[in-house]
């Protein structure tokens, strides 16, 4: 009877276990940084990516200037993004609010409603940087990776 | 038995917790083939609905920039949201199709250009009550020339009223200005246009700007303009102060400034700048006279400025950079003055922490006489940030010696001041600080001053 107990309290604690690991993983999704395919870059590193997403770099190489297109306040993307910058969203806000008052951008980045939204525009748009979950890349655009990494791959830094 | 029954029910508690946001999607999933046909189609539907807008945004951002930049059309252009949502109808900008309908409605009479640019506005004001000596506020005039010396005080005081406007005018073309309407111990409004250049941007490598802008001296002169919001503290260091609240550096100038990233810099991430401007009048703001030449200047040769800076990579948030700016005053009466100013500055700032400290050399040396004199200026100023909370100390001083050919009357004022920013909202921030100022000719001076300052 002892014996049954036990299994029993084990069976249930391992499966409580292994939900909360599921769960955990899945807000841990990787980010896909997506391009257009005529743009000739296909590696960021994350200090290059960072200067993008803090308007610190406004162009690709030549005079191509980099149009960034940010996901919505709430969803994954947008965390990973904060996560990236160690900043909170009003800190992000002010920074480029600062950015543009300061001369140094035009305007704070667009915010794209969604991700099938923002891969369609960046397939449209020469220039166009956007980070999207993986699944929803189509064609038109390509996955940039970072620091030599690809969303597969299980050190990819953007989660 | 009690503990096996506890157990149990944490664990079942566990999982029905973790499996809460699986269990509901599910839900809907497993319900009959129809209901779940429809949800399918539901975000389907919306998620076309989505495209579509985002696609009629482009198109018209396209038309926006004429038919000769049609693909190079930004929708960073359109969308500026600073609460980082999508555009809606109640948040609509010039640029954006209500206005069109609203042009339509008001027969035209709107100053929409079609196919042109937008001139976008943003505000900020500060409101600030103080009490004390001319230890408050530090941004009240403290060498004032032409206003005689403040007594000690309690007072409510209208802050500067700011006007950020910004226009694009084609993708590498743009125009920002600074219209400020502020009062001083007159109790008179003024009006100045603080900024207002044209600016040229190609690439990262070079950007070339025209018109009145901050001087690049340091790094506090360039980083924060008019905004008190933006501001940790509630106003500038005393070595910053704007030339007509006593400041004795050439913040503002009138003429070209051209900057850029260092090309194959790396991860030093090092930047240049330079700049020719008319420098300030010779005279100083003596006798009421205007210190920022903005229309005609009174000598021929002009102030030139070379500065650089660097942001390492390996440090986030560390930006080393200096200066040297030079010019040759022509007063009237005395001799012609050789006015240098070079400086260093080190500062590291991340979302929680900020340490600046900044020093600045001036040097006056009268033709043929062959005196050199020296005025430091620096501060220090350390803060970091609790959540809401942000408590910070200041050190600053601007020491002139006597006899200096162009700014001996304000002789040396320095001191600490302490005190704590709160932003009760995103775009909304209170701040307390207490001021102690020592100067070469009177006792040591108090002052505290609150202030809410904030963008809308």
């Amino acid at each position: 009877m002892r014996t049954n107990r036990n299994l029993h309290l084990a069976a249930i604690l391992i499966l409580a276990a292994a939900c909360c690991v599921k769960t955990q993983a899945q807000d841990t999704q990787a980010v896909a940084v997506i391009l257009r395919n005529d743009n000739p870059v296909n590696n960021l590193s994350l200090t290059e990516l960072r200067r993008v997403l803090l308007g610190d770099r406004k162009y690709w190489s030549g005079s191509q200037r980099i149009i960034l297109l940010m996901p919505k306040v709430g969803t994954p993307q947008r965390d990973a993004i904060m996560r990236l910058l160690h900043m909170s969203e009003s800190d992000f806000q002010k920074s480029w609010l600062n950015k543009v008052y300061a001369g140094d951008a035009d305007a704070p980045p667009a915010v794209v409603p969604t991700s099938g939204a923002a891969v369609s525009l960046v397939s449209d748009a020469p220039g166009a940087i956007a980070l999207v979950p993986p699944t929803s890349v189509k064609g038109g655009v390509k996955i940039a990776k970072i620091d030599g990494l690809s969303p597969a791959d299980s050190t990819y830094p953007l989660r | 038995m009690f503990a096996y029954g506890w157990c149990v029910r944490v664990a079942i508690a566990i999982v029905v917790v973790s499996m809460t946001d699986a269990a509901s999607a599910q839900d809907k999933s497993d319900e009959n083939p129809v209901v779940r046909e429809l949800v399918q189609q539901n975000a389907q539907l919306r998620e076309e609905v989505d495209l579509l807008k985002s696609r009629v945004t482009l198109l018209e951002a396209r038309d926006k920039t004429g038919p000769t930049q049609s693909s190079q059309a930004t929708p960073s252009e359109i969308t500026p949201s600073p609460s980082g949502e999508p555009p809606s109808s109640e948040t609509q900008t010039p640029d954006t199709p209500a206005v069109s309908a609203q042009a339509v409605a008001m027969g035209g009479h709107t100053m929409e250009i079609p196919g042109g640019p937008a001139l976008k506005i943003r505000g900020f004001l500060d409101f600030n009550f103080g009490s004390g000596t001319v230890a408050n506020p530090l941004i009240y005039p403290l060498y004032p020339p032409t206003i005689p010396p403040t007594p000690v005080h309690s007072t409510f005081q209208l802050g500067e009223f700011d006007l950020f406007l910004s226009s694009r005018l084609s993708n590498s073309l743009s125009f920002l200005s600074e219209v400020v309407f502020g009062s001083d111990a007159t109790n008179f409004w003024g009006i100045d246009v603080e900024r207002a250049q044209l600016s040229y941007k190609p690439s990262d490598y070079f950007e070339i700007s025209a018109g009145r802008m901050h001087t690049a001296i340091g790094f506090y002169n360039t980083a924060f303009h008019h905004g008190t919001w933006f501001q940790t503290a509630t106003g500038r260091p005393f070595m910053y102060y704007f030339e007509d609240s006593g400041g004795i550096l050439p913040v503002h100038e009138v003429g070209v400034s051209a900057t850029g990233r260092v090309p194959n810099s790396g991860r030093l991430n090092l930047r240049w700048i330079a700049e020719v401007s008319n420098g300030l009048a010779s005279s100083g703001a003596a006798n009421g006279a205007q210190p920022v030449q903005n229309f005609l200047s009174d000598r021929n040769h002009k102030a030139f400025n070379l500065a650089a800076s660097m942001k390492p990579d390996w440090v986030p948030g560390l930006q080393v950079g200096g200066n040297y700016y030079h010019d040759i005053r022509e007063p009237l009466g005395p001799p012609h003055v050789e006015n240098t100013i070079a400086g260093l500055y080190v500062v590291y700032i991340t979302p929680v922490w900020e340490f600046l400290n900044e020093l600045q050399v001036q040097r006056d040396r009268a033709e043929g006489s062959g005196k050199t004199f020296n005025t430091p200026l620096g501060y220090t100023q350390i803060s970091r940030k609790f959540g809401k909370y942000r408590p910070y100390f200041r050190w600053q001083e601007v020491n002139v010696p006597s006899g200096d050919p162009l700014y001996s009357a304000v002789g040396r004022y320095e001191g600490p001041s302490a005190g704590l920013r709160f932003d009760f909202t995103d775009f909304s921030a209170f701040k307390i600080q207490y001021n102690r100022v020592y100067t070469r000719t009177s006792a040591p001076q108090n002052g505290v001053d609150g202030q809410v300052a904030f963008a809308f």
